[in-house]
């Protein structure tokens, strides 16, 4: 049986709105810009892509949008796709940005202006759009761009992940670290709140890093170094921030909670579901394990509180290869079961769609997911989170604006 | 459209209520003393990122509904002005122009700036509507009121 169109989608589901569902679709597909459209994008003006701890579909990192805005102020982080894999495309027509699908007008979108603070460097002379990038209302900033697993001892890399060969591409083309230096993090997060009304949330994301004298030490050591960097430039001791970090131990997480500004912590499990958990992500499994890192998360509602502990997954991968479920029924089956018994526990589930980058291991020969399978996941993880009276706002449409299903928690 | 009308939301003693709807139709009606018409269109600073309101015209956005405003004029004339949510600012340098503005003048943080397209204006001043009123619909008049000079036998 074929997947549903977007239109048979939409009106199947006519609870889910179709701008949120037009989103869902272009993280899905992907996007594909015409010389017109990138003709239109200012660099001056406009923040183009290439710093992102993950690379593309197409594996360049050559100057284009980082990402589009919608008519109701979300933003779709977009990944530049080859016209072979059927994306959207992104033209622009008549003095207007637009989507378009086999020929026909969706959607007026907008590019977003990159900060001030872009184009400056650090008193040590680093870029500082290398040291923070930045989402339309986050500072999004990646300590440390390697990630352990992938190493000897790691165990193995997450199979949808491509950390490391995006971080090679990134430092032979774009100057870019692989780990940084606070001071310089401290530098330019004074530099990005020197911009009125711009950023809401800081959050940070580095590799994992289990070394030290028990496993994670290093990791949570140096973002303690890094958040009391950044808390030198607020008034107050607790400022609106996310830290995505490795499934660490209680006692480790209270030491970031009591000893730094940080106010929400996410930890992300990829995939809700123990068997595939231990194939597609063979490093977490090794360090951490699969219940271990649902015990840890929960244990982490006592340190956070409600309404500040969350997981992402990677939404599709569960379906992937010759080990994913037979069919979209069973996987969402699998994984509402699973973020159920996690959001019982105060812990939020969202959704990030996979997109299949080059320089994973999954990233080719992936089998299609139908886009009605992300909307009964989005509805269902946005259920769960009314359900269990769970607020997302530290992981919402602004503050992150990567999950479809926290983009419902505005209305829904 | 109506412009000259429209431009009374940028009169500062005028009265303007916002009314949206939830998802069961009930209506929500807020002072919004920061609606003003530019540029051709009605905008409002939300100030609550987790308003009833802010919801509502979520939803209005994103389910092509609309929203009334309710403006009382300095004169005391009213209308009522239906408009439909057009765009939701939350980043940019035009939100930043809005946002410092917010700040200087209200005091508060900004969660957004609603853009909304006027649809249709209708004037609801009593004196108006029950003028308009004895005109179009004359049996809903009392007849003492029609009354001429007295017949006497």
């Amino acid at each position: 049986m074929s997947a549903l169109s977007f239109d048979e989608v939409a009106a199947k589901y006519p609870q889910f709105p179709r701008l949120v569902l037009l989103k869902t679709d272009l993280h899905r597909r992907g996007v594909y810009y015409t010389d017109k459209a990138l003709s239109s994008l200012d660099p001056d003006r406009h923040q183009t892509g290439g710093t992102h701890i993950f690379g593309t579909r197409d594996g360049k990192l050559t100057q284009r949008p980082e990402a589009l805005i919608l008519r109701d102020g979300a933003s779709v982080l977009t990944t530049s796709t080859p016209l072979e894999e059927d994306p959207y495309i992104v033209d622009f027509t008549d003095g207007r940005l637009m989507v378009l699908d086999k020929g026909k007008e969706l959607e007026e979108v907008f590019f977003w202006d990159k900060p001030d603070y872009y184009g400056k460097r650090t008193s040590k002379g680093v870029l500082m759009q290398n040291v923070i990038g930045a989402r339309p209302q986050r500072l999004y900033i990646t300590p440390n761009r390697f990630c352990f697993f992938w190493s000897d001892e790691g165990g193995g890399g997450c199979q949808f992940c491509d950390i490391v060969n995006n971080l090679k591409q990134q430092r032979a083309e774009i100057e870019m670290q692989t780990r940084l230096d606070p001071q310089d993090i401290a530098e330019t997060v004074a530099e990005a709140l020197k911009e009125p009304g711009r950023f809401t949330a800081v959050f940070l994301t580095s590799g994992s890093d289990y070394r030290g004298k028990t496993p994670f030490d290093s990791e949570i050591d140096f973002y303690i170094d890094v958040l009391k960097a950044i808390g030198r430039n607020f008034a107050i001791k607790k400022f609106p921030s996310q830290i995505l970090c490795s499934a660490v131990r209680k006692d480790q997480l209270q030491r970031l909670y009591d000893e730094t500004g940080v106010t929400s912590v996410t930890m992300d499990i990829e995939v809700l579901d123990e068997r595939l958990f231990n194939i597609i992500c063979p490093g977490k499994a090794k360090w951490v394990g699969y219940h271990e890192w649902k015990k840890r998360l929960v244990d982490a509602v006592e340190i956070f509180g409600p309404n500040r502990v969350g997981t992402g997954v990677v939404a599709g991968v569960e379906l992937a290869g010759p080990f994913g479920f037979p069919s979209e029924d069973e996987a969402l089956a699998a994984v509402l079961g699973e973020a159920e018994e996690l959001a019982a526990g105060g812990v939020s589930s969202v959704v990030q769609v996979w997109q299949a980058r080059a320089g994973s291991k999954l990233g080719k020969g992936r089998r299609k997911i139908s886009l009605e399978y992300y909307a009964r996941l989005a509805l269902g993880f946005q259920a769960l989170r009314r359900k269990y009276g769970l607020e997302i706002d530290f992981d919402d449409y602004r503050r992150c604006g990567n999950h479809p299903d926290s983009d419902l928690a505005r209305g829904l | 459209m109506g412009n000259e009308i429209l431009e009374l939301l940028n009169d500062g003693a005028a009265v303007k209520i916002l009314v949206t709807a939830d998802e069961t139709g009930a209506p929500h009606p807020v002072v919004k003393d920061s609606l003003r018409f530019e540029d051709g269109k009605i905008i409002y600073f939300e100030f609550c990122e987790a308003s009833r309101s802010n919801r509502n015209m979520t939803n209005a956005l994103w389910f092509d509904k609309k929203a009334v405003i309710l403006l009382l004029a300095s004169d005391k004339r009213s209308f009522n002005i239906t408009a439909k949510p057009a765009r939701c600012v939350i980043n940019t340098k035009v939100f930043q122009r809005y946002y410092e503005e917010a700040r200087e003048k209200y005091g508060f943080d900004l969660s957004s700036a609603w853009i909304l397209e006027p649809l249709e204006i209708t004037e609801h001043s009593l004196g108006f509507r029950v003028e308009q009123e004895s005109r179009a619909r004359s049996y809903f008049n009392h007849l003492d009121r029609l009354a001429g000079k007295e017949v006497t036998a």
